[in-house]
């Protein structure tokens, strides 16, 4: 080769590699919600230039923007059942779960949760064939025979060993939002909790498939739903607390913790 | 000739990459190990010995958590861009606290023997990863999932998604929508009062 095409190659090849990497480069913000890399190549500078605006991070950090945004025209109304069932949790709930903690023994605790989760077969069924979702369904089936027969009515779960029998739990909310019914608004509901309008109507008509529903009389049935909740709440001691210490806005760190668990379950 | 060569093949071996930090899964697996045996360690049981045990997690914790990406990451860019250079020290510095404090009390006092199982390391990129990880308390399974950066050699932890909540896009939600009232002053000194009151 000739001595100026060899020196020409030395400068075009840096050139061509600066201006290849250039495409990588997002120079100003031209995504509102900050994405700052638009094909995931991050620049790692060193620590010291944290501070700096240049500083470029992880895409996936971005991809999960500011939620979830579903309309909350009923805040003051979701506001107050926020503070009543933060009440109702450290004044009731939590001193009867601490009792039923202290005085019943683990193992039977893992049975109730058991037989209460197995008893909730039929909603996440039906939802599933609802969403064409066949192997979750099977899974679903597996399960519910697996525990009721071998676990003995469902207190005991030999089926928590394989995998496809414990596919993610659907319900009625998840369907109607898999079908592209959107949230409405978000609700909070007392002593249910977070909630919205499609997932309130969901848990309503999911009613119709919880055998505890058609407990009678009332007193009957309201005592197998407290039981269940209390003991649901003996393995989870503290976590709301720390949930709560841990934000500065109590009641939008849960709604956005629900909105984005709920987007999550819908999309799985 | 012979000195040249030995110039380059020095130059050579000098200029090698170092060897790539631990996996990701190592580091996680390193640092929950490291904590849970100073949380069992009996020496700390007595009540004067908590505040070293607290200071011995949070050197681990403050290792391996990435507190300056994190901290930046709640915050939208603009939003981000509306704090001065002090604020954004004092922000960060302030939100790390937060953190540490309300998970350091949370395992010192609420530490009930969980198994901590660590299920699979997912690579997203060369230098991002995620690390799947359950913990155990009694018959409860609670999944937590790291996702870690490589910088400057070390696998860092740069977010925790816990029972798919998103550490970082939770604090966003709530930092973004006090930002769309308040200042940055503001939203600094509801931080200070927070950190004060759980201090207290």
């Amino acid at each position: 080769m000739s001595h100026k095409i060899k020196t020409s190659i030395f400068y075009i090849l840096p050139l061509i590699f600066i201006l290849f990497s250039f495409q990588y480069v997002s120079g100003e913000d031209t995504y509102p919600d900050g994405h700052f890399s638009k094909h995931g190549f991050q620049f790692l500078l060193a620590q010291s230039d944290v501070m700096d605006d240049e500083f470029y991070f992880p895409d996936d950090l971005m991809d999960e923007e500011t939620g979830y945004h579903v309309a909350d025209p009923l805040r003051p109304f979701n506001v107050a059942m926020f503070h009543f069932n933060d009440k109702l949790y450290f004044w009731v709930l939590k001193p009867v779960a601490q009792g039923w903690q202290a005085i019943v023994p683990e193992t039977a605790r893992k049975g109730i949760s058991n037989f209460f989760y197995n008893i909730g077969f039929p909603v996440r069924f039906v939802n599933s064939i609802l969403q064409l979702k066949g192997e979750k369904a099977t899974g679903e089936v597996g399960r519910f025979f697996l525990n009721t027969i071998f676990g003995v009515l469902g207190f005991g779960n030999p089926a928590k060993n394989f995998d496809e029998l414990n596919p993610d739990a659907e319900d009625l909310g998840q369907t109607f939002g898999h079908y592209g019914v959107g949230h409405g608004f978000y609700l909070v509901l007392p002593f249910w909790g977070p909630s919205s309008l499609r997932d309130g109507a969901g848990f309503a008509g999911d009613r119709f498939l919880d055998p505890v529903f058609y407990v009678d009389p009332w007193e009957l049935r309201a005592g197998a739903t407290a039981t269940d909740t209390v003991n649901k709440t003996s393995f989870r001691i503290g976590d709301y607390e720390a949930f709560k210490n841990a934000a500065l806005e109590p009641y939008d760190a849960m709604k956005s913790a629900y909105l984005e668990r709920r987007l999550k379950s819908v999309n799985n | 000739m012979f000195k040249y060569c030995l110039l380059i093949l020095a130059m050579t071996v000098l200029s090698a990459a170092p060897v790539s930090a631990d996996n990701p899964m190592d580091v996680i697996k390193t640092t929950v190990e490291e904590i849970v045996e100073l949380l069992k360690d009996p020496q700390y049981d007595l009540p004067e010995k908590k505040e070293e045990q607290r200071e011995k997690i949070w050197e681990v914790v403050h290792n391996t958590f990435d507190f300056q990406t994190i901290a930046r990451g709640t915050l939208r860019r603009h939003d981000w861009d509306s704090f001065s250079q002090d604020q954004k020290k004092e922000f960060t510095d302030l939100f790390t606290t937060l953190l540490g404090n309300t998970y350091l009390e949370k395992i010192q006092n609420d530490y009930r023997d969980e198994q901590v199982v660590f299920s699979e390391q997912e690579m997203l990129s060369d230098t991002t990863a995620i690390v799947r990880t359950k913990i155990i308390r009694e018959s409860l399974e609670i999944p937590v999932d790291y996702r870690l950066i490589l910088r400057g050699g070390a696998w860092r932890i740069y977010n925790v998604n816990v029972e798919n909540i998103s550490l970082v896009t939770n604090y966003r939600d709530q930092f973004s929508r006090i930002l769309m009232r308040d200042s940055p002053a503001k939203l600094i000194e509801q931080l200070r009062e927070r950190v004060n009151k759980n201090e207290s």
